[in-house]
């Protein structure tokens, strides 16, 4: 008797799962797959650009074979976000996919005005890509997709761009969570990789500053260095120095770095701690001790000037930690972090750096060896 | 006249009436006569001749007065397996089981001869457990032939046989074989019990007999491995395992049953260890591409595309541009295409099998994606899962997971990977509480035992001085 009992109450629990709707599934064919956005201020109207990825051909042999675009465009607008998410939805055949976007590219009449409310939006869509790269860009979004080579996604080429200059250690990347994160806490501050078009082809321009909710300005990649020094836990770079009318070239590792906060007398400080590796990749004279104590001295001067610069721009030129120091602080200190205003405490804070590098000579040929022996 | 025996004439009277096609051969003698009665298509005539019917024939040509059961055993017959009896009753049984039965007119007493002789095929090869580095012979239909393969590979004085007759009109021999110091008496004890516990009218296959050993009569799973090789039969014996043989039947049967017994291969044992281990590895990874592959497919295309990566999300739904079925309807038609192709197979003689087989998967395979019936990457999965299942020896399990998996598939194509962990968890949970002969079916997983697990795993004596302790044998040690 209880085995029918349960048999009832398992089919009655059943159907009604059955018949109230989880037959509800999509096909990935049946979907609008979106590999990039644009989105743009204009008189007041939020303008969004999208790429859709035209899967309608059989195949992709065949679609090349018929000459068809690999990828469509749809444009919409709106007063609002809705506003115009619902323009985009209405000129769609398909419901808008959206796991599939490599590139979120904010232009800068949008991110000037404010960007904390899409980014909002895209926290809260739980089917938006979570480790779309997001970036600004001051080039007109048509301009974009026109240098799209061969038809090919705008968004993969921004996605293969960052990934190739990432394991390089030249740029640091953060991806959208970390910037949803830090607009989720009390002090928000950080930088966004800005695009721009050099040559028909694109570019990585530099670091657009982001203070609260809207950009502030933006750091040229060819003074980015110290930014990446300070956010990239393996940075490496290439100098030119020289030493005794010399030219050497020098690869630069960064192997350690250490952040310490202190707070002393009511002030926040830290101390910032950088061990580099460094080779002599290649030269047109030999190194001897004198000029190997000669390179590094000045290696080491030129990275301290690179950190203590971009900490300065930091400090000075924008008065917003876009550096993330205050994390480390708020670690340490998370009392004292909750009754101070960063914001006020973070432009005065004493930041002292030291920087310390090892210098490897042995690549470079040694024409004296025979003599050695 | 002389003094026929009351029970003699019975007997030869029911002979008489029931029109059996007994023949019966009379042999009179001084002071009475004997009967020999036998079917001829049973016996082997000329050893009948020869060691019965000639020496009988010549004692009783002399001075043959008292001739009877005992007397003809010690001094007259020339045969190596005949006994006495004096039931009545069986002898029209043992008649027709293939004995030659001698009545004595002056005797109550009568006597059996094993004579029998049944046309059977030579030692055949193995068809279903096929092995690139392994003894060439296995057990085919005939009884004896197959207790001789066993007992040539154990010579162990402790080996057992017992033998029953299960089926009223079929009297089929059954014999349940182990080795007496080393197997678990639970389990011998259970499948005696089990065995003469069937009353039926007959039995002709080691499979039917299965089913009525079962624990429960609606269990899924299979509670008993078949055995086609006599090595492997050998082995079960020594891990402790009961194997049990069915007259008319080529397949011997071993209990109790894990499931990680069914990843084994008679390769694994005779080749690298190491490869061994690997190869159980792509056993369990090929059952759960069979069971699971076109349902994850589903899962993935229709319900939980985000874990896609991006270019494969855009790629598989180009393939699936052209295709008119949902995933669901698509996956469903394929598998059950698969499996009559598989069907056929079985069916269509082994000279034209092959060409089949490329006219099914080459042609209509491709003519399918052509045509925008399937997606390529379907076709992939579903014929990737065809040939895994291929790899699991014991096809009596994988015909379980071949069924289960389009309950699979439409639990996926209705509730997403939801659907998909539930079904799998009910599955999980019928292997679980199953038990071959009082063993848990999934030791040693669950209940989990290390030690055994490793024993299982690298189930190779050379390293393994121990038998798995999860089948409680008397005698736990193998290596000393």
């Amino acid at each position: 008797m209880p085995k029918k009992r349960f048999r009832r109450a398992a089919v009655i629990a059943l159907v009604p799962l059955v018949l109230a709707g989880c037959w509800d599934f999509v096909d990935i064919n049946q979907k609008n797959i979106i590999t990039t956005a644009i989105l743009d201020k204009k008189d007041g109207a939020y303008m969004s650009y999208l790429e859709i990825a035209n899967t309608d051909a059989s195949g992709p042999d065949a679609k090349k074979d018929a000459g068809s675009d690999e990828y469509v465009f749809l444009k919409g607008n709106g007063k609002t976000y809705p506003e115009m998410r619902d323009a985009l939805e209405r000129s769609t055949d398909q419901p808008i996919y959206l796991n599939a976007m490599q590139a979120l590219v904010l232009t800068e009449n949008l991110t000037n005005d404010d960007i904390a409310e899409y980014l909002n939006r895209l926290r809260s869509d739980v089917n938006y890509r979570k480790r779309v790269i997001i970036v600004t860009t001051s080039e007109e979004p048509e301009a974009l997709f026109k240098i799209s080579k061969n038809g090919e996604s705008i968004g993969f080429y921004i996605q293969d761009m960052f990934n190739h200059l990432n394991a390089q250690n030249q740029i640091f990347v953060r991806e959208t969570s970390h910037f949803i994160e830090s607009l989720s806490s009390s002090y928000s501050s950080f930088l966004i990789p800005s695009i721009g078009i050099n040559d028909n082809a694109l570019e990585l321009r530099g670091y657009s500053v982001v203070d609260d909710t809207k950009t502030v300005g933006l750091i040229p990649i060819q003074q980015a260095d110290g930014i990446v020094l300070l956010k990239d836990s393996k940075a490496h770079f290439q100098y030119f120095i020289s030493a005794q009318e010399t030219a050497y070239t020098v690869n630069t590792h960064l192997t350690k770095k250490k952040v310490t906060p202190y707070y002393q007398d009511g002030q926040a400080g830290f101390n910032l701690d950088f061990k580099f590796s460094a080779e002599v990749a290649y030269s047109t004279g030999s190194v001897d001790d004198g000029i190997k104590q000669e390179l590094r001295s000045s290696l080491e001067q030129l990275l301290y000037d690179k950190i203590t610069d971009a900490v300065w721009v930091s400090q000075k030129q924008y008065g917003c930690d876009y550096l993330t120091l205050h994390d480390t602080f708020h670690a340490i200190y998370p009392e004292t972090y909750h009754n101070l205003s960063w914001a006020e405490v973070y432009p005065d804070a004493q930041i002292n750096v030291t920087v310390s590098a090892d210098l490897d000579t042995q690549p470079l040929m040694d024409y004296e060896a025979y003599r050695k022996e | 006249m002389f003094r026929q025996s009351v029970k003699c004439q019975k007997a030869l009277d029911a002979i008489k009436d029931k029109n059996l096609d007994i023949t019966q051969k009379h042999i009179p003698f001084q002071g009475g006569f004997v009967v020999i009665c036998f079917v001829k298509q049973l016996i082997d005539n000329a050893l009948l001749s020869q060691g019965v019917i000639k020496p009988l024939m010549r004692y009783c040509s002399g001075d043959s007065k008292g001739l009877n059961a005992a007397v003809s055993l010690e001094k007259v017959l020339y045969a190596a397996d005949c006994k006495t009896d004096s039931d009545e009753g069986k002898v029209l049984d043992t008649i027709l089981s293939g004995m030659a039965v001698i009545l004595f007119s002056s005797d109550t007493q009568y006597v059996i001869v094993n004579l029998k002789s049944v046309a059977h095929r030579s030692v055949p090869t193995p068809e279903v457990e096929y092995a690139i580095r392994a003894p060439k012979d296995c057990f085919m239909e005939n009884l004896d032939e197959n207790l001789s393969l066993l007992r040539n590979r154990i010579k162990d004085k402790n080996l057992r046989i017992k033998t029953f007759d299960v089926g009223r009109r079929t009297k089929t021999k059954v014999a349940v074989i182990y080795i007496e110091d080393v197997a678990n008496n639970t389990v011998v004890t259970e499948l005696q019990n089990r065995i003469k516990g069937i009353d039926v009218d007959g039995i002709y296959e080691s499979g039917e007999l299965q089913e009525f050993l079962l624990n429960k009569k609606n269990d899924l799973f299979p509670q008993m491995g078949i055995l086609e090789r006599s090595d492997m039969a050998a082995r079960h014996l020594l891990d402790g395992r009961v194997v049990t043989l069915v007259e008319g039947s080529g397949f011997a049967l071993s209990a109790p049953i894990t499931f990680n017994e069914f990843f084994y291969s008679c390769d694994d044992f005779y080749g690298n260890k190491y490869f061994a281990v690997f190869s159980r590895f792509i056993r369990y990874a090929s059952l759960m591409i069979a069971f699971m592959s076109t349902s994850i497919y589903v899962a993935v295309s229709a319900f939980h595309t985000e874990v896609l990566p991006s270019l494969y999300a855009i790629l598989l739904s180009e393939m699936r541009a052209s295709v008119p079925f949902s995933s669901l309807i698509g996956a469903l038609m394929l598998e059950f295409f698969m499996e009559i192709i598989r069907e056929s197979l079985l069916r269509v003689p082994k000279n034209i099998g092959s060409a089949i087989g490329i006219v099914a998967a080459i042609v209509i395979g491709q003519a399918a994606i052509s045509a925008g019936l399937f997606s390529a990457l379907l076709l992939i999965l579903a014929s990737a899962g065809l040939l895994a299942s291929f790899t699991i020896v014991d096809y009596t399990l994988i015909n379980v997971f071949r069924m289960l998996k389009f309950l699979l598939l439409i639990a996926t194509g209705a509730f997403g990977f939801y659907g998909f962990t539930l079904f799998i968890l009910l599955v999980l949970s019928q292997l679980v509480s199953g038990s071959s002969f009082g063993i848990p079916y999934l030791a040693p997983y669950a209940p989990f035992n290390f030690k055994d697990f490793l024993r299982t795993f690298v189930d190779n004596r050379s390293i393994m001085p121990h038998r798995t302790g999860f089948l409680n044998n008397k005698n736990t040690r193998r290596l000393k």
